[in-house]
């Protein structure tokens, strides 16, 4: 446990900063809402889109309350910013230790290689808890002011997938830059993987051969059963614990049985 | 534990990164309370043998074990005996060095503050600077105080002196002489041969990835060669003399050069000084034996196996 409070106390400051930020985004997008709102032109925009390209944007409809929110925030935008800080932290937890030439004296403790990993995981973990929640808490203290009334449990359903979602791709990015040592490694297949899924995900809608690799997206379960309308998916929570879990199995196992470079 | 158990016990300790060689069949075994010094050129395999005691490093063969702990199956309790000093130490720079304390030693539930402030207190380091704005010297005493503030069992150093002027080389020196006199262990290593000489009490010479010769400091000067320049009374023979030294067993490279004579003398100088008295000496230096004459001589030693001139 002292690693991960060493790790927050180290970071906490960056954390306030991201907190901020992405609290004044949301903010910022949600504040906008009441002036699209009755702007039925934007609609009509959106309606003569090609349904792929209305699944990558997020839908078609813009001025419900969901409609707004999936297009603006949650199919695309906030979790990329969330990737932002997460795929970052995430590769640079033991393979920037490693390139700073830090971790030495750090694994000279009597500490197990593992416990400094999964330590370091739950600093990650915390990171992407804190952000989701910053976007929580704006929604429901803006819910009625801009009236988009939607249930507070569908609100958290999204987070909690959002971040979920978010945290499985970071724990990805610190299990390959670890097993290699290299903090590029981490962030470039990533999101490598990431964007090309996504656009998977979205061209699926219309390209039937698509279909088929749907699942192999995580997109497709954090978006599963659209959170924002019907709330937390449990089949979606399930399959994103499942690789996270798996990221940081495998990390583990690689990190533990190679050499360190000096 | 026994006091029996070796500090450091290598078997065969072998390690390829692929196929460049780090270290090949390290076979050493140091007690408690030795001070060890490494020497070798760079790329001789100092670090690899450092790195893999505390399991940074997994050999390819053979086996290192730290007071009876194997490296590679029992880590953490080797790691609780040890500390380590890496040869580039670096701390994150806007730590302050109190920070920088908690940060490396928070897994270490036998460190004593106070014993944190002594030490930097001895070495005249200020802990509530950030790391980032001492010099580079300073920041090395940041990693003395790291590694003997938990007063460790042993203590594995990789090159600790570089940056140290020589006034803190001798505090360094000093301390590591105190820690081996409480019973702790001590592995430095050096490219610096004078450095190790002053404070090791045994020296590792290592060369290609193996540790060619292994042997007491003391044993090593006296067996090292001196140079040493006579120049007899104006009317002596030189010929004669340079002939007479010649004949003495430990006695080498004799040259005659205006109007002195020039020679090695390896070990025992006896025999040599009574030979020169017969001729009648005005003058006579001997330069100072250090190691580093020692290990170009186990170099060139054609056997390679610790056989000393």
């Amino acid at each position: 446990m002292r690693l991960l409070v060493s790790e927050l106390r180290l970071r906490w400051v960056s954390l306030l900063v991201w907190w901020l930020s992405v609290a004044a985004l949301v903010a910022l997008v949600v504040a906008f809402y009441p002036a699209v709102r009755d702007d039925e032109s934007l609609n009509s925009l959106y309606a003569d889109l090609s349904p792929s390209l209305q699944a990558l944007l997020g839908g078609s409809d813009l001025t419900s309350p969901v409609g707004y929110l999936n297009t603006q925030l949650f199919v695309f935008f906030l979790p990329a910013v969330l990737l932002v800080f997460g795929l970052g932290r995430g590769a640079a937890s033991i393979a920037g230790e490693e390139e700073e030439h830090t971790l030495d004296l750090l694994l000279a403790q009597p500490l197990p290689r593992w416990s400094a990993y999964l330590q370091k995981a739950a600093a990650l973990a915390v990171g992407v808890v804190v952000l989701a929640l910053a976007a929580w808490l704006v929604l429901i203290v803006s819910n009625s002011p801009v009236r988009f009334d939607l249930p507070v449990a569908n609100l958290a359903a999204v987070c909690v997938q959002m971040g979920l979602f978010c945290l499985a791709l970071s724990l990805a990015a610190q299990a390959v830059a670890a097993a290699t040592g290299r903090r590029a490694y981490g962030v470039g297949v990533v999101v490598g993987y990431t964007l090309v899924s996504y656009i998977v995900y979205g061209l699926a809608t219309t390209v039937a051969w698509l279909r088929h690799l749907r699942p192999l997206t995580l997109w497709r379960w954090y978006l599963l059963d659209e959170p924002l309308r019907s709330g937390l998916s449990g089949l979606g929570i399930a399959v994103l614990v499942a690789v996270s879990l798996g990221c940081l199995g495998a990390g583990v196992a690689l990190f533990d049985r190679r050499d360190l470079r000096a | 534990m026994s006091s029996k158990v070796p500090a450091i016990a290598a078997r065969s300790l072998t390690k390829y990164y692929g196929r460049h060689r780090g270290i090949v069949d390290v076979d050493l075994e140091v007690s408690p309370g030795e001070i060890v010094g490494l020497v070798g050129a760079n790329g001789a395999g100092k670090t690899t043998l450092m790195r893999t005691l505390l399991d940074f490093i997994r050999p390819t063969g053979g086996a290192v074990s730290i007071f009876g702990h194997d490296s590679v199956r029992e880590p953490v309790a080797v790691r609780r005996l040890s500390t380590y000093l890496p040869g580039e130490l670096v701390v994150p720079p806007r730590l302050t060095g109190h920070q920088a304390v908690r940060r490396f030693a928070f897994a270490r539930r036998s460190l004593d503050p106070g014993a944190v402030e002594a030490l930097a207190e001895r070495f005249d380091l200020d802990l509530t600077r950030r790391v980032g704005d001492l010099s580079k010297g300073n920041k090395q005493k940041l990693g003395v105080v790291l590694a003997f503030a938990p007063e460790p069992r042993l203590l594995v150093l990789d090159e600790p002196t570089s940056g140290l002027d020589p006034l803190l080389q001798r505090e360094f020196a000093a301390l590591v002489a105190e820690t081996a006199a409480a019973g702790g262990t001590v592995m430095l290593s050096s490219h610096v041969m004078s450095e190790v000489e002053e404070i090791a009490t045994r020296v590792a010479l290592m060369r290609e990835g193996t540790v060619a010769v292994v042997d007491d400091v003391s044993a090593i000067t006296a067996r090292a060669r001196r140079r040493a320049r006579v120049r007899p009374h104006e009317d002596a023979d030189l010929a004669a003399l340079a002939a007479a030294l010649t004949r003495v067993p430990n006695v080498s490279e004799v040259t005659v050069e205006d109007g002195a004579v020039t020679l090695a003398c390896s070990g025992d100088m006896d025999a040599m000084l009574k030979t020169v008295s017969r001729f009648g000496v005005h003058a006579l230096d001997v330069a100072h034996a250090d190691l580093e004459d020692a290990f170009f001589a186990a170099y060139d030693a054609p056997d390679g196996d610790g056989a000393w001139p």
